[in-house]
């Protein structure tokens, strides 16, 4: 998995390319702690080029929900597709976060 | 089934000679007089002996003829086989699982030979994928779910993973995936060498959506037919429906 985060003005864009699985553990507490300093505001997944997702690599957004539900920031994530986004919907998380 | 390794070429038929690749040629050898599950007569085709450090393509190792692939790095690489009867098979170190997507090429190359299956390659990959990381995760490096419930615990499961993948005592157990079907029926096996655990009895359904565990198994059982463990739970085995 590759990420990039990226700031303009208040907003945040994330975006995640590849496969986000079980495999890139190692780098999810950096990935969290480097998220953690962006804008308190609004911050929006760009899922367009994450091929794959398993069930290690849902549990990163479960605690994007928590580091956000703690601060009162809106989450969005957008242009899943295909497994991904069928992942994300069979785990409910269109309860959790906006998706678009 | 007589077994000779080959020079880093695709696998061309049955038999391959000892190549200069770094192959073991003592492991050749022992092959030579295993006594393997599957029987060249009935399921003809290639045994490809891999080096993963060298040989990073799953994809090119699984093409056809391959019947079965070995990453030489795994302990022990032939324990067990005699008990996975299969037409396709792949063993690889825990270190390999950890780099490289098996769960992807191994559902192309079962494609490739099942052409019915490709209604249901979400399905058998999404499931591969989870018992592929169970045989990782918590078998082969012996890292509890626990640590997925807070950051710092998953900062010190990142540690982990990488201090127990480059250990030999862990990150050269292997994980083995073994293929075997019919005209109704796909069955993957997937298993680990780790202190094995004892699987749940329930079937509940997925968890809520803010659980940072136990969504793997039932993801499994979601998309099969049929889910059983075996041999102390190392070993999972997985039933899907042919369209």
């Amino acid at each position: 998995m590759q990420y990039s985060i990226k700031t303009s003005g208040g907003a945040t864009d994330i975006t995640l390319d590849g496969r986000l699985t079980f495999s890139d553990a190692p780098s999810y507490a950096k990935f969290l702690e480097e998220l953690g300093k962006a804008p308190k505001t609004h911050w929006t997944f760009h899922l367009g080029k994450l091929e794959f997702i398993d069930s290690t690599g849902m549990s990163l957004f479960v605690h994007v929900y928590d580091l956000a539900n703690a601060d009162n920031i809106k989450v969005t994530i957008v242009n899943s597709t295909g497994p991904v986004r069928e992942a994300l919907e069979r785990a409910a998380f269109q309860t959790l976060f906006e998706l678009k | 089934m007589t077994a000779r390794a080959g020079h880093h070429g695709h696998p061309a038929g049955a038999r391959y000679k000892a190549g200069d690749r770094g192959l073991a040629t003592s492991l050749v050898n022992r092959i030579t007089a295993a006594d393997f599950p599957w029987r060249p007569e009935e399921n003809p085709g290639a045994l490809v002996l891999f080096d993963s450090a060298r040989t990073p393509d799953l994809n090119f190792l699984l093409r056809p003829p391959a019947v079965a692939a070995l990453d030489v790095g795994c302990k022990d690489p032939l324990g067990g086989l005699k008990t996975l009867p299969a037409h396709l098979l792949l063993r690889v170190t825990t270190a390999t699982a950890m780099r490289h997507d098996v769960a992807g090429p191994l559902t192309d190359a079962l494609a490739a030979r099942l052409p019915r299956l490709r209604g249901i390659t979400t399905s058998v990959r999404t499931a591969l994928q989870e018992a592929i990381g169970n045989a990782v995760m918590h078998g082969n490096l012996a890292l509890g779910s626990e640590l997925r419930e807070s950051i710092a615990g998953l900062a010190m499961m990142g540690r982990l993973m990488e201090q127990r993948a480059a250990d030999p005592r862990y990150g050269r157990r292997p994980v083995t995936v073994a293929a075997r079907w019919d005209g109704t029926t796909l069955v993957l096996t997937v298993e680990d060498r780790g202190t094995g655990f004892r699987p749940p009895t329930s079937t509940k359904a997925l968890p809520g959506p803010i659980a940072t565990s136990g969504r793997g198994l039932a993801e499994i059982r979601a998309h099969c037919s049929r889910v059983t463990f075996s041999t102390g739970g190392r070993r999972i085995t997985m039933r899907f429906r042919l369209p």
